[in-house]
């Protein structure tokens, strides 16, 4: 279960003037559930999740995962996995090298991993595409081999990033519920940040709105 | 990848060796400073080596006015253990900057054909003039100047190379003999109206006799060199010729004697070493070869003088400001010339 | 470190040649010298050339680069490649080059008695020989860039070509012209091997006249006080070129126009001059030299049997791999720690800012006792060659989009790792290239080792600038076939070390390093 306590974070302007991201901002989510961060684009909703990642820190407040504190704990061993937007694929490895990496990371040999990795894409319908350069995919077929990348570590959490922006409407749609089933079907804690509000509903069993450093519930 | 790794961490292994190496290097070694044209016979060097013991390393440090800044800009770790090349017109420069050491053996206690300064000994001299092609003349039929004063007038435009002051040796013996042939203000006048007239200013003696000279593919008839190169010309021609192609000119005002020395470098090394070397520079064979190896008068009294040296006259007479004249103006007369000639 | 470096190596004697100058300042000489005619013109020239080379560039550059970018046509890609030749070759062979070329002696000289000699002219084309190149290569690289729907929004709202050009492709690509401009101002300003050999007497710039002031007349003060103006100018450059080149670093878009083939005569004339004017300024010189060195006869290729010149090869080829090794280290070290800060990055720009006269004279009066030691060789060696590694380094670190960093953390790998897995493979056609551009560099390096070498370090540079003093056709001949050698040296360390043909990757390209060097 991830817990945050009383978040406080401020982003200086270079123009001039503080921009408060969290000020005391508290939530909690339930293993196996997701939820849904609403609110329009430059409010803040990246951060907050790259400080639950690790990749920022807080000015104040606590960040607790099965009341395990994690604050000092660098990103690499908090076990979260984090989606972007732009896919955030890596243009130097095919894609089955991309869905490896994680593995590799936790010490597997090379030849399992990529193995691992090809009976991964195959659960999602892309293994054909397994030796090919990433930038040769679709938009679509990107954030999949992302989600593979992703899942295939066996994260604690999972934090998306506005994941569908990049994609057209119809593609949005598909993904979602494709997304949404895996998620479910691997039992995965997940918060997801997103501007879209269908898309938070259809996804989330709850759903907040970042205002004024706070999180309203929506429902 | 790791090859590269591999190659670089050795390149830098060999680097660093051979650092060491070289620092090592300099141990019986004595280190001299020349000019660019110095030259002896490499027979007569290595028998220099060989009867004293000592390796002998010759460091060209350029123009001399070059070769002596280096010695100033390094005097406290000096580069060398004794300098060839200080001339009349940088002795006393030398002397007030401190970097010479007085050498009062044999060879200075000599009498020498010419003087120099105390503690600096003289090894040879010559004299900076006009060189003239004499086949360019006899075919365009016009009179050889006979002052300073012609070569300003229109017959003989753009017909004149010289070196620029600061750069060149020879170049900055001909302006100090202007001055002191005609007097500082005449002497501005002219060089304004030389400038007017199309003299070419070149940056070193090279450039002016083998690139603009007409004897050699150029377009100036008459150069600023010395009255020995007509004997050079004889010398080195690849036919045997009897009468030099050039001749010198000796104009009022237009020739200047150049005396040059060896001396010790203070905070120099190898003492000894350097001290024969010093008498060395002074003997009969290297005051015969140099004759014809750097074009220059031996100032050993009683040398034997070179047969093709009869083709280089020395001048009747010459103009030279004294040293100390040229300790204090130096600098501003080179810096008005500049403004005068370059700008 | 590499502060600690740079400290030493670079602000050391700047600091050493104030004191010097400052010593022997006082108000009226300073005035005197502000006053005094003669560097002030001198200083105007050395302004004026610099301008002119930037104006020119851009003149010519502009066309041939849009030419380039918009059109296909056979061999267009072999253009592109050869564009990068100039960079390799160095000065001092450069400077043969235009000689070769425009010289006294040169071909245009014995075809049409065409010469150049003692005009300014000889000096701009050397230094349009390398920045025509740099121009393009930016220009062109900026082009590719220039959105095709904002151009055909353009032109369905009513305007013509050229009206679409000027009011979206230039506002586009201008940061880039900028930065590559003001790269070339400051080549052209503080170079010296150039303006050395062929500013001749009156078309010298400041720098010579520094060395000059210097070796020649050691008038220290007045060379301090110029040296210092300099400085200030070129920082105030530098300063800018480092802010242009920052917000320069955004990843590539998609939306790329695409090139058509030329139709009509029109458009083909344009592809053949743009051609044209490209083998004039910059395969001339080179052609040239080859072109002299081939119908020199046997005494001139002696030369590359003497002991002088054997020695001569090995000391280049030691000093450049011991430079090159160290030059790698600090580019890199200096690349990672100068991501955040303008000023740091404008700081990998002093050896640029700072000529390599001055740098050279600092460090001779500040470390007398090293002045003439190999390991104070190397190091200054080390400073010239380094910032092409730093900088090309740092723009590749630039494109890369932080989210590439920001997943590795999460899918479990440590800094380290991330640096390992992720960074140095995508910088590492980058790398390359810039520590293909140091070598190149170390290789023609001339200034440095003209004040702090010993004789017996002498390298192929020192020895074709002591042929070129020397008289006769043979020695010049000399001089050409020892240039061909180090420019084939040159060539053979970039091809070596950056390989012929890159693999591409994908969207994410390091910006090519659109600057360069002079020795």
């Amino acid at each position: 279960m991830l817990e945050l306590q009383a978040l406080h974070k401020t982003f200086r302007e270079p123009a001039g003037g503080d921009w408060v991201l969290a000020a005391g901002l508290d939530l909690q989510v339930a293993r196996g559930e997701t939820v849904a961060v609403l609110g329009p684009s430059g409010s803040g909703k990246s951060t907050l999740l790259k400080m639950i990642a690790g990749l920022e820190a807080p000015d104040a407040g606590r960040i607790l995962f099965d009341a395990r504190d994690l604050t000092g704990v660098p990103p690499e061993r908090r076990g979260f996995a984090l989606m972007f937007q732009d896919f955030a694929l890596f243009p130097h490895l095919d894609v089955q090298d991309n869905v490896a990496f994680g593995l590799i990371e936790q010490g597997q040999r090379r030849s399992p991993a990529r193995a691992r990795a090809r009976e991964m894409l195959e659960v999602f319908g892309l293994q054909a595409h397994a030796r090919q350069q990433v930038w040769t995919l679709s938009g679509g077929e990107q954030q999949r081999v992302a989600l593979a990348r992703a899942l295939i570590t066996a994260p604690r959490l999972l934090l998306l990033d506005e994941p569908f922006s990049a994609l057209d409407a119809e593609l949005r749609a598909s993904l979602r519920d494709e997304f949404a089933q895996r998620i479910a079907a691997a039992g995965m804690t997940t918060v997801l940040v997103t501007h879209d509000a269908a898309e938070a509903q259809v996804m989330a069993q709850r759903g907040f709105r970042l205002v004024a450093g706070q999180l309203q519930r929506l429902w | 990848m790791q090859r590269r790794i591999f190659s670089f961490l050795a390149a830098t292994l060999l680097g660093t060796g051979l650092a060491a190496a070289s620092l090592n290097a300099s141990a019986q070694e004595l280190r001299v400073l020349v000019h660019g044209s110095f030259s002896l016979p490499k027979p007569l060097l290595a028998k220099f080596e060989t009867d004293t013991g000592v390796k002998l390393s010759v460091i060209k440090g350029g123009d001399a006015g070059e070769m002596l800044n280096k010695l100033i800009l390094t005097r406290a770790q000096p580069i060398a253990d004794v300098v060839f090349g200080i001339d009349n017109a940088l002795v006393v420069k030398a002397q007030a900057a401190e970097v010479l050491d007085a050498y009062s053996g044999p060879a200075a206690q000599r009498a020498s054909v010419v003087p120099l300064a105390t503690g600096v000994v003289p090894v040879d001299y010559g004299f900076v003039t006009l060189n003239y092609d004499r086949a360019w003349f006899a075919k365009s039929g016009l009179a050889l100047p006979r002052s300073l004063e012609d070569l300003t007038q229109p017959a003989y435009r753009n017909l004149l190379a010289v070196q620029n002051p600061a750069t060149s040796s020879p170049g900055h013996a001909f302006l100090l003999s202007t001055i002191a042939g005609l007097g500082e203000q005449a002497a501005f006048d002219w060089w304004a109206r030389m400038r007017a007239n199309g003299v070419k200013v070149t940056k070193g003696w090279s450039e002016a006799y083998y690139t603009e000279f007409t004897r050699n593919g150029g377009t100036r008839p008459m150069v600023v060199s010395y009255a020995s190169s007509p004997a050079a010309e004889v010398f080195y021609s690849k036919e045997k010729i009897t009468e030099p192609p050039t001749g010198s000119l000796s104009l009022k005002g237009g020739v200047f004697r150049q005396v040059e020395g060896v001396a010790l470098v203070r905070g120099g090394q190898q003492r000894d070493a350097a001290n024969r070397f010093i008498e060395f520079m002074r003997s009969a064979p290297v005051q015969e070869a140099l004759q014809t190896s750097m074009w220059m008068y031996a100032a050993e009294p009683r040398t034997a003088r070179h047969e093709v040296m009869r083709h280089a006259v020395e001048p009747a007479s010459y103009d030279n400001p004294t040293t100390d004249q040229i300790a204090a103006r130096g600098a501003d007369w080179v810096n008005r010339w500049t403004g005068v000639v370059l700008k | 470190m590499p502060l600690g470096f740079l400290l030493l190596v670079v602000v050391g004697p700047v600091l050493r040649l104030a004191v010097e100058a400052w010593s022997g300042f006082n108000a009226a000489a300073a005035a005197a010298m502000l006053v005094d005619g003669y560097l002030r013109w001198r200083l105007a020239w050395t302004v004026l050339q610099a301008v002119a080379t930037c104006l020119l560039a851009l003149l010519v550059g502009l066309p041939v680069a849009w030419v380039l970018a918009r059109r296909e046509f056979a061999g267009r890609g072999l253009v592109l490649r050869l564009l990068m030749l100039p960079f390799v070759v160095p000065t001092l062979v450069a400077a043969l080059g235009v000689l070769a070329v425009l010289g006294p002696r040169g071909l245009a000289g014995s075809c049409w008695g065409l010469q150049w000699q003692d005009t300014p002219w000889l000096l701009l084309y050397g230094n349009l020989f390398f920045n025509l190149c740099l121009v393009v290569r930016a220009t062109v690289e900026a082009l590719e860039r220039v959105s095709a729907a904002r151009v055909a929004a353009a032109r369905t709202l009513g305007a013509t070509a050229w009206r679409a050009f000027w009011r979206v492709e230039w506002p586009a690509i201008l940061p880039w012209l900028a930065s590559a401009l003001c790269l070339v101002f400051l080549y052209a300003f503080s170079g010296f091997g150039l303006a050395l050999v062929l500013g001749g007497q009156r078309y010298a710039t400041i720098e010579v006249e520094i060395y000059t002031l210097v070796a020649h007349e050691l008038r220290l003060a007045p060379a301090g006080v110029l040296a210092l103006a300099m400085l200030t100018l070129t920082g105030l450059v530098a300063l800018l070129y480092a802010w242009v080149e920052r917000r320069l670093g955004t990843p590539a878009r998609a939306d790329r126009i695409g090139r058509t083939r030329p139709r009509g005569l029109g458009q083909w004339t344009a592809v053949l001059l743009a051609v044209l004017v490209l083998l004039l300024l910059c395969a001339a010189p080179i052609l040239a030299i080859i072109a002299q060195v081939l119908v020199a006869g046997s005494p001139a290729w002696a030369v590359l049997g003497e002991p002088e010149t054997l020695q001569a090869l090995w000391n280049t080829l030691r000093f450049t791999v011991a430079a090159l090794v160290l030059a790698t280290l600090l580019g890199v070290a200096h690349a990672l720690v100068a991501r955040q800060s303008t000023w740091l990055r404008a700081a990998a720009f002093l050896p640029f800012v700072v000529s390599p006269v001055t740098v050279a004279f600092g460090l001779l009066l500040l470390y007398p006792a090293w002045s003439a030691s190999l390991p104070l060789l190397v190091a200054a060696y080390a400073l010239m060659a380094y910032p092409f590694v730093a900088n090309s380094l740092g723009a590749a670190l630039d494109s890369l989009p932080p989210a590439l960093h920001q997943v590795a953390r999460t899918l479990g790998a440590s800094p380290v790792r991330v640096f390992w897995r992720v960074t140095l493979p995508l910088v590492r056609p980058a790398l390359r290239r810039g520590t293909a551009f140091a070598a190149a560099t170390a290789l023609g390096e001339f200034a440095v080792t003209l004040f702090l070498s010993r004789p017996e370090w002498a390298t192929l540079t020192t020895l074709i600038y002591e042929r070129l003093g020397r008289p006769g056709a043979a020695n010049r001949d000399q001089a050409l076939v020892l240039a061909a050698l180090l420019m084939l040296l040159a060539l053979l360390a970039f091809l070596l070390i950056d390989g012929a043909g890159r693999r591409a990757v994908g969207p994410v390209r390091a910006r090519p390093v659109a600057g360069l060097r002079d020795a």
